[in-house]
């Protein structure tokens, strides 16, 4: 991995590249105010994954750490924004999941994700969660599976936007359970996504444990499933997907 | 800083098991979603503009 390129921290859904290789960069590094962009608004778990980051990294180096919001087109902006960056270290991106995969997802890109990106560190790993509204008649996910399949193409269920873990773990349930559902792309959790969510609009929501461990945890939405192989520690009352009726379904962010 | 206790009490509120990699690691994690997404961004024509 060249050193000399641009630096993601990846963590689960949202890995960082974090500067390791130190010796390849200036014995003075950082020097100056280190950027680490995130392709998700504010509030949103990405958003507060890259902030504890930026905190830890400006705690140990006594440098100032900016957090760098670029949300919009499947946080290809973010990945534009640090692939075009000076490869000093200075511009990092703390990616939710692999950049390769974003290369699978855009028609046409202005770098390359193998090359114009090095990879840093993993940050974490984290399922994602499917909830109903509170309004929901579900209270189970296979009930909502036996009404999708009765109903085909009625139901609707939202993600933080094209592209992203959640979108894409959705899309495999869908495969995988053998259902048809209306997708519903969203900009993050806080752009319109949880009001209208709440407010019946959608009938289901796939999105990271970073947005809706805290709404199920206040009963704000229903959850029905963790999409993980094995259930969450912290919230070990939600089954998984695979308990749930899909067979060997798991995906874990990382 | 992963293993800073600190550091993993503000994930765990966020719901992110800390977790971190050598960069060599984190490349070949890259790789092994690419494999796992590749047909399901085919077969659901998942397309960003």
């Amino acid at each position: 991995m060249g050193l000399s390129r641009r630096r993601i921290l990846q963590s689960a859904t949202a890995a960082a590249l974090l500067p390791f290789g130190r010796s390849a960069l200036a014995d003075t590094y950082p020097s100056r105010v280190v950027r680490i962009f995130v392709g998700f608004p504010p509030g949103g778990g990405a958003d507060l994954a890259t902030r504890i980051v930026a905190n830890g990294l400006s705690e140990i180096w006594r440098q100032q750490v900016v957090v760098e919001n670029r949300p919009g087109a499947g946080a290809r902006i973010a990945l534009d924004t640090v692939a075009h960056a000076p490869p000093d270290g200075y511009a990092m991106l703390l990616a939710p999941g692999s950049p390769l995969v974003q290369a699978l997802l855009f028609s046409t890109l202005t770098f390359d994700p193998a090359t114009d990106l090095a990879p840093i560190s993993l940050v974490g790993t984290y399922p994602n969660i499917i909830v109903v509204p509170n309004s929901s008649p579900f209270h189970t996910l296979q009930e909502f599976i036996a009404h999708a399949k009765a109903n085909p193409g009625t139901m609707s269920w939202a993600s933080p936007g094209i592209g992203t873990v959640p979108h894409l773990a959705g899309e495999l349930f869908k495969h995988r359970a053998s259902i048809e559902m209306t997708h519903v792309p969203y900009r993050g959790l806080t752009q319109g996504l949880m009001s209208d969510f709440i407010a019946g609009r959608l009938d289901l929501m796939f999105n990271t444990t970073g947005s809706l461990l805290e709404p199920v945890r206040s009963k704000q939405v229903r959850g029905l499933a963790v999409t993980s192989a094995k259930r969450f520690p912290d919230e070990p009352e939600l089954p998984t997907v695979a308990e749930a009726g899909v067979p060997g379904y798991d995906v874990s962010s990382w | 800083m992963l293993s800073d206790p600190a550091i993993k009490e503000k994930f765990k509120v966020l719901g992110v098991l800390p977790k971190g990699s050598t960069p060599q690691e984190l490349a070949a994690m890259n790789v092994a979603d690419a494999a796992l997404w590749g047909p399901i961004i085919k077969e659901a024509n998942i397309k960003i503009e």
